[in-house]
């Protein structure tokens, strides 16, 4: 049989999907978090014998009203795919809202179970809902559920009372007209009829010890952390100590231990294959596979413990406030607070957080959203920025910090510019459930974070490996086929293939073919940058610093590499800011559904890549040596043409909306 | 061609090969190849893009 | 009144929506925000406003809570 879980956005039901499925799910403390519908089965303990049971998890919903576009996923499941049960879980501390959609479901013909969730919550504030007396008001049967704890968690009643609904025939609570109503004043009458049976059976199930509408310690904080002039600060500070404590402190402890096995690992094999071995396969294995994966691999502790300060952090619920926080430089860019949920996402996976634009009801908004969510350094562009910070700044946390911060202003900038080119003037409204604060939870951190780890060693194991094994290959040869000479790199395909590249970047400070290599391979995957730098230049261990300047013959990191800590930087922003993954515009391209929008994002992105890392080489370069940096001349002019053709493209939205105006008057 | 060469061919063969073999894997159960397998949060795509 | 224009930490009765956005007016609804309907500014933060509606938080901006029109509580049970 099938059930469909309903609810309220934020009401814990991809909790409750986990906890009784099995799965591993992504779940926040703030609304919108699930935009897919997600299908999975019951697990067995769950079960006292009897058929299987299929639950599809659906995105959060406040009504089934047809003027509410945004919630037709809920409908259109119910009526298209027929679930045997509808599953209803309704916030226990928020019944007077939550059971409008309750009622509207009883009256879909689909059998319902109501499933009382965060009960504990109530517990605590001293509320109390008389279950029997709703399950009569309702005429269906409610179980008070805790999705969050392990066990006594009513999740097996609930199942129970799942299963021996199916089939039933269920009455809903009278309303009248409610069948007929078709116009838009019918169904508004009849659903503030609704409202007020609503309020009925609240006035007679539930006692509350504490008026929702009093202040608590909750907004007190709420006016801190939001606060006009603190909150952004707050902000900032928070994520320096995710980076501190990631990228300074416990990551880099955690990295080094990890990297000596897998440094030990590569030790093993390379006395295990001995002297005799033809050196390209050698090399191949050793430097292409183990030591290009390994580079990669070696910067999922520091990883790991990112992810799992993030997850503390959307568990705790205050992702939404941040939001609020941006809601206002976003107004002045012609987007809303809706917009920061995408980007917030997209700190995980530019993918799914291109797929939350979905909630955006204004296509300009969604389009534009899509197209600058992805300058959020997602997990894959992490490693890049762990091996920058570790190799040229000593391990600093602002460096990470920096690059968030920076995302976000030029998430700004560029939205305004994309609002000068489009001409859209539309005001917006933002409005948003704030979820209540709460202890985050250990071990859901823990969850999450393991699953991430899963997820990027997969990863590191499939896509990453063959590009580096490609990149070793290409490496290896020249056009002839022949085996290149050890002392003339520069003679390989690869070297062949990226050279061309490598002079565009001359201006941006890193004009090799090794770094023009990388580039590219990190549009397959953003974790390839790593991987490619350190088969093209032989090196291994990344995390180790020390290790890494005796590799390069006793000289600085400078030596390795041929460039300084500004063209660092400048290659750094260049990766963080250029288009995201394959698989990220792939996802851009079918939401924002226009061939003209996706190749607008993808030219407007390499063109912030440029001139962004132009702007911070050459006067990253004036400031450290009062000079100029190589290749100014032609940057400017390249940089000076893309500034043209945007001022162009803004010029000409206004000519043609003066133009209609003339044509309108 | 020594022996030790055939054997760390097969090596490099098997694990690409493997890797190979996943990838193709996951893209025919619809996740998006590369992307979706390898996200980090990839459960919320796990279900092909459609519209 | 605008909504702006409200006391803190008092109920209010919602006298109309004017939201200007097709399906604004809908959406709120459902969050059981019409005529008639009890509403509370909990605080004003940053440039948005954290309103009480039927037990539950939201913030709502400048421009919206100016689309939402508000009377006096004691006024409307007079009105009653």
């Amino acid at each position: 049989m099938k059930i469909a879980l309903t609810g309220n956005p934020n009401s814990g039901k991809t909790t409750l999907f986990n906890a009784i499925t099995g799965k591993i799910e992504h779940v926040g403390n703030w609304p919108g978090v699930t935009v897919e519908k997600k299908e999975g089965d019951v697990k067995q303990a769950l079960l006292s014998g009897g058929e299987s049971i299929t639950v599809v998890d659906l995105p959060g919903a406040y009504s089934l009203s047809p003027y509410t576009s945004e919630e037709s996923i809920t409908k259109d499941f119910v009526v298209n795919e027929s679930p045997d049960v509808i599953v209803n879980i309704v916030d226990a501390g928020n019944i007077s809202r939550s059971l409008f959609f309750t009622t509207q479901l009883l009256e879909l013909g689909v059998p319902v179970v109501v499933a009382l969730n965060k009960s504990d919550l109530n517990e605590k504030k001293g509320t109390v809902i008389d279950t029997l007396l709703l399950s009569e008001a309702l005429k269906c049967p409610v179980i008070e559920t805790v999705a969050t704890e392990g066990s006594n968690n009513g999740l097996a009643s609930l199942m129970e009372a799942a299963v021996g609904v199916k089939g039933k025939k269920q009455s809903a609570p009278a309303l009248r007209g409610s069948r007929k109503a078709e116009t838009r004043e019918e169904v508004e009458a009849v659903d503030k009829k609704r409202f007020a049976l609503v309020s009925d059976i609240v006035d007679q199930v539930e006692r509350r010890k504490i008026n929702s509408s009093k202040q608590t310690t909750q907004d007190k904080v709420d006016r801190v952390v939001a606060h006009k002039w603190l909150g952004l600060p707050i902000f900032a500070a928070i994520i320096w100590v995710v980076f501190s404590v990631s990228q300074s402190w416990l990551g880099p402890v955690l990295a080094d231990l990890f990297v000596g096995w897998i440094d030990a690992f590569y030790g093993v094999v390379e006395g295990a294959i001995g002297d005799n071995v033809n050196p390209v396969l050698s090399s191949l294995l050793l430097d292409g596979i183990i030591g290009g994966v390994g580079a990669v691999v070696g910067f999922l502790p520091l990883i790991m413990v990112l992810f799992f300060m993030l997850a503390l952090l959307e568990d705790s619920g205050y992702m939404a406030r941040v939001a609020l926080i941006m809601d206002r430089f976003f107004k002045k860019i012609g987007l809303s607070g809706k917009s920061i949920i995408p980007m917030i996402v997209s700190t995980g996976c530019a993918i799914p957080g291109v797929m939350a634009t979905r909630t955006i009801r204004n296509e300009r908004q969604r389009r534009t959203t899509a197209m600058l969510a992805p300058f959020m350094p997602c997990g894959a562009k992490l490693p890049i920025i762990a091996l920058f910070a570790g190799v040229f700044f000593n391990d600093n946390a602002w460096v990470g910090t920096s690059m968030y911060f920076l995302a976000i202003a030029m998430i700004i900038v560029s939205g305004l510019v994309i609002r000068m080119i489009t001409g859209d003037k539309s005001v917006s409204y933002f409005i948003m459930e704030l979820p209540e604060y709460r202890f985050p939870s250990l071990k859901r951190a823990a969850v999450s974070m393991f699953s991430r780890a899963k997820a990027f060693i997969i990863k590191a194991g499939t896509i990453i490996l063959v590009c580096n094994a490609v990149v070793q290959l290409l490496q290896t040869f020249n056009w002839q086929f022949q085996v290149v000479a050890e002392d003339m790199p520069g003679t390989s395909i690869l070297a062949a293939l990226a050279s061309p590249l490598a002079w565009v970047f001359i201006p941006l400070g890193f004009g090799l073919w090794q770094f023009a290599a990388a580039a590219i391979t990190g549009f397959i995957a953003k974790e390839n940058v790593v991987g490619t730098l350190a088969v093209t230049f032989s090196v291994t261990n990344f995390i180790d610093v020390e290790e890494l300047a005796l590799v390069g013959g006793g000289n600085e990191v400078m030596g390795v590499f041929g460039i300084g800590a500004v063209a660092a930087l400048s290659y750094l922003v260049f990766n963080l800011f250029t288009p995201p993954c394959f698989a990220a515009i792939g996802a851009m391209n079918s939401e924002m559904e226009s061939r003209k929008w996706i190749w607008g994002a993808i030219g407007f992105q390499l063109g912030t890549g440029y001139v962004l890392a132009f702007l911070v080489y050459q006067l990253g370069t004036l400031f450290t040596t009062g000079s100029i940096g190589s290749g100014f001349v032609p940057g400017l002019i390249a940089v000076g043409a893309m500034i043209v053709s945007v001022v162009y493209l803004i010029h000409k939205n206004n000519k043609t909306a003066s133009e209609a105006v003339l044509k309108a008057a | 061609m020594t022996n030790t060469d055939l054997v760390v061919l097969a090596v490099i063969t098997a694990v690409v090969g493997l890797a190979v073999f996943k990838m193709v894997r996951d893209k025919k159960k619809g996740a998006s190849g590369c992307s979706c397998s390898g996200c980090p949060v990839a459960g919320q795509c796990d279900s092909p893009v459609k519209k | 009144m605008k909504l702006n224009d409200a006391a803190l930490d008092k109920e209010y009765y919602v006298s109309a929506i004017n939201a200007c956005e097709e399906g604004m007016g809908e959406f709120l609804f459902t969050l059981g925000c019409f005529p008639g309907e009890k509403i509370t500014v909990i605080s004003q933060v940053a440039s948005s406003y954290i309103v009480s509606i039927k037990d539950a938080r939201y913030s709502i901006d400048e421009n919206l809570a100016a689309a939402i029109l508000v009377e006096d509580s004691s006024l409307a049970t007079l009105a009653v």
